[in-house]
């Protein structure tokens, strides 16, 4: 078990949240994003985390977790390139997107060859899109 | 922190991140056992046999070169740097075959390029494994222009670029591209239909009529419209980079691979990675060192070596070789060897339409327009570029739609996913001498060896086709009906290629016009390294005619024993 306290660990959920916001999902998708960070962390990464959580904290006037979206934002570009955010947003973009229960959401339809692909199921189906 | 601390430190991260996080959901595709990487030879040659042809690579160029140079007799002994891959490999799930596929090892890139910027340690996307980079290649093959192996006499001189003719014609060539268009089932060629298009290539369609554009269709691919070369016909699953799941689409790993296997004249060694050629006084390579999947070195006698690596690799390779009478890498008395890298000038654009696109469902380049690809200076650059449909899944397009991208502005796009036809344009780059591989001064592999670093600059030609390409193909989505269109950066190149380029001049090139070292005549190159320049086409296709041509050429002198 990782050295990541529940405060670290909600900073982490909500930072997952700004970096790529979506009000159709629940916290779930990037609560589970956060369970496996700190399921996986070894002590350097911890301290990475634990650095970047207190930035992230006296970067605006309230702990991040406390601030409205816009404040979030801010507080989000002050430390845009640093190693902990490029590994936050990274590890978030990659998985948050990989996930079937958010792609359920936009539409995505996810593996189709057990289905037989879309050589006869509407490949070719926008019928809606004009000859010329 | 020391600078090698913090060296470390990122290396573990990366290791990290490619293990990524479980998954939250099932994929609804059963996930296939990984097969059993296990080599069955159908015949074994001793590593002192120097009677064999020793390939390093069996992607597009190494493959098709084995299975061409057994047809005709020669035996040969195949070093695969990474696993063995069937079918059961292959999942339909961008990640889990970026992280099976692709050469991760690091490296590093330098320059004003967006890909030195976006990629400083990866700039390049190609695969490790049987079949190599035919594992995700989209099989795009559309036709080499003939003005294109002219280019320094159709262009002119172009300040900063290293302009040439390549050492033959179109027409030289043309009966080893038609047999390469007929072995790999191109479509729209030989009787082959062309697939019918998907949805995204209506968009395409329709944005071409409109901007008056007349030279378009649902692009020729080698991926089989009907059943063809013992392949399947296309499902339009959508994975064509995942290592097509349909079994329809050509790869080394489904066609020329097994073939170069069950003649019984080709043993294919993997997890052999090849790490230095040794040359002896007469000007002739004798063996390749390679290390094996237990980490031991091993040696391999030749009576010639043809590299296949991909243009990292393979200049890396002879790089590393160097010694006492090639001080500046194998081969490389004309300082050449390195140097020209190109990648093409590439862009991807995303039109958010008003009703669902689906773009995940059928070929991934799924249409092409050729109406740019000529040249026409008066564009204000030299060459051209065609320009396509093209569908991404969920995740690769939140990844590469900006690579640094977050927040509400970023997240709206990706929320329209089903409604997003995704474009692109693939364009000649010029060759650049400084645009280059070279070998990283302190930072070692795995193996002990230094890391390939690449120097990247864009070429004026290059900035000035990319912003007319970006403009013609947000013009085009506009056209069709898009409301707003996002314009992407380049991804990492999988299209690498010059850096061991053909010239009739030994003091200007590497290779003849046959992929044959000038400076020692038993060693060849068969990837896209040899390109003198880098033509719009995507270079699959004529690296599979060169290899044809290569076996053919190599035969005739083994006959003739000049070789």
């Amino acid at each position: 078990m990782s050295g990541l306290d529940a405060h670290c660990r909600a900073t982490l959920v909500a930072m997952a949240r700004q970096l790529f916001p979506h009000d159709a999902l629940d916290d779930a998708p990037y609560a589970d994003i956060v369970r496996s960070i700190a399921k996986e962390a070894d002590a350097e990464r911890v301290g990475l985390i634990v650095e970047g959580v207190a930035l992230l904290d006296s970067a605006m006037e309230k702990r991040f977790v406390d601030l409205p979206e816009e404040r979030k934002v801010a507080a989000l570009k002050e430390i845009e390139g640093s190693e902990f955010f490029n590994d936050i947003r990274g590890t978030t973009v990659r998985n948050l997107y990989r996930n079937p229960v958010v792609w359920a959401h936009f539409g995505y339809e996810g593996p189709s060859s057990h289905l037989g692909g879309y050589v006869r199921r509407g490949f070719d189906d926008a019928a809606w899109v004009p000859e010329k | 922190m020391s600078r090698g601390g913090q060296r470390r430190r990122r290396q573990r991260q990366r290791a990290r991140a490619s293990r990524g996080p479980e998954r939250n959901g099932k994929p609804a595709v059963k996930k296939l056992l990984r097969t059993i990487e296990r080599d069955v030879p159908t015949v074994t040659y001793g590593q002192d046999d120097d009677s064999v042809v020793v390939i390093i690579g069996s992607g597009a160029g190494g493959g098709t070169l084995a299975n061409e140079l057994t047809r005709n007799g020669i035996d040969v002994v195949l070093l695969e740097a990474g696993p063995r891959f069937t079918m059961d490999d292959f999942v339909n799930d961008e990640w889990t075959m970026w992280e099976r596929f692709t050469w991760k090892d690091k490296r590093d890139a330098t320059g004003s390029s967006p890909v030195a910027r976006d990629f400083a340690e990866a700039p390049t996307w190609v695969c490790k494994g049987y079949g190599g980079s035919t594992l995700h290649w989209a099989a795009m093959c559309p036709r080499v222009q003939p003005h294109e192996f002219r280019a320094l006499s159709t262009y002119g001189a172009v300040e900063g670029a290293n302009l040439a003719d390549w050492p033959f014609t179109f027409e030289e060539i043309e009966p080893w591209y038609v047999r390469a268009e007929n072995k790999m089932g191109v479509t729209g060629r030989n009787g082959i239909p062309l697939h019918p298009g998907n949805n995204v290539y209506k968009l395409l369609a329709l944005g071409a009529k409109r901007m008056g554009y007349r030279d378009f269709d649902p692009n020729p691919t080698a991926i089989n419209s009907v059943p063809y070369g013992g392949r399947n016909s296309c499902d339009q699953i959508g994975f064509c980079m995942q290592g097509c799941r349909s079994g329809a689409k050509w790869s080394t790993m489904n066609s020329e691979l097994p073939a170069a296997e069950a003649s019984g004249r080709c043993e294919v060694r993997t997890h052999a990675m090849a790490v230095r050629i040794e040359h002896d006084d007469k000007n002739r390579v004798r063996e390749v060192v390679y290390i094996d999947g237990a980490g031991e070195t091993q040696r391999q006698r030749a009576r010639l070596v043809c590299v296949a690596a991909n243009a990292f690799e393979t200049t890396r390779l002879l790089l590393n070789s160097e010694s006492s009478r090639f001080p500046d890498g194998l081969a490389n008395s004309s300082g050449q060897l390195g140097r020209n890298y190109m990648r093409h000038t590439t862009g991807y654009l995303y039109g958010v339409f008003e009703r669902p696109v689906h773009m995940n469902r059928g070929r991934v380049t799924g249409g092409i327009v050729r109406d740019e690809a000529g040249h026409d200076d008066s564009r204000g650059f030299v060459a051209g570029y065609f320009s396509g449909s093209l569908g991404l899944g969920l995740p690769f397009l939140a990844a590469f739609m900006n690579p640094k991208g977050w927040g509400r502005e970023y997240t709206s796009w990706i929320e329209q996913y089903d409604h997003l036809g995704g474009f692109h344009f693939n364009g000649e780059d010029l060759p650049v001498e400084t645009n280059r591989i070279t070998l990283h001064t302190s930072e070692r592999d795995q193996f002990g060896l230094p890391i390939p670093t690449l120097h990247l600059d864009d070429h004026p030609n290059d900035i000035a086709m990319k912003a007319h390409a970006n403009e013609k193909t947000r013009d085009l989505a506009l056209a069709a009906g898009a409301s707003r269109v996002w314009i992407a950066p380049p991804l990492p190149a999988s299209h690498n290629m010059g850096t061991c380029r053909m010239s009739r001049d030994p003091e200007r090139g590497v290779l003849n016009g046959f992929g044959q070292s000038h400076d020692l005549e038993n060693l060849f190159v068969s990837d896209g390294s040899q390109f003198t320049t880098s033509m719009a086409p995507n270079p699959t296709l004529l690296i599979v005619a060169l290899a044809i041509r290569q076996a053919e050429h190599i035969r005739d002198r083994m006959a003739a024993r000049d070789l």
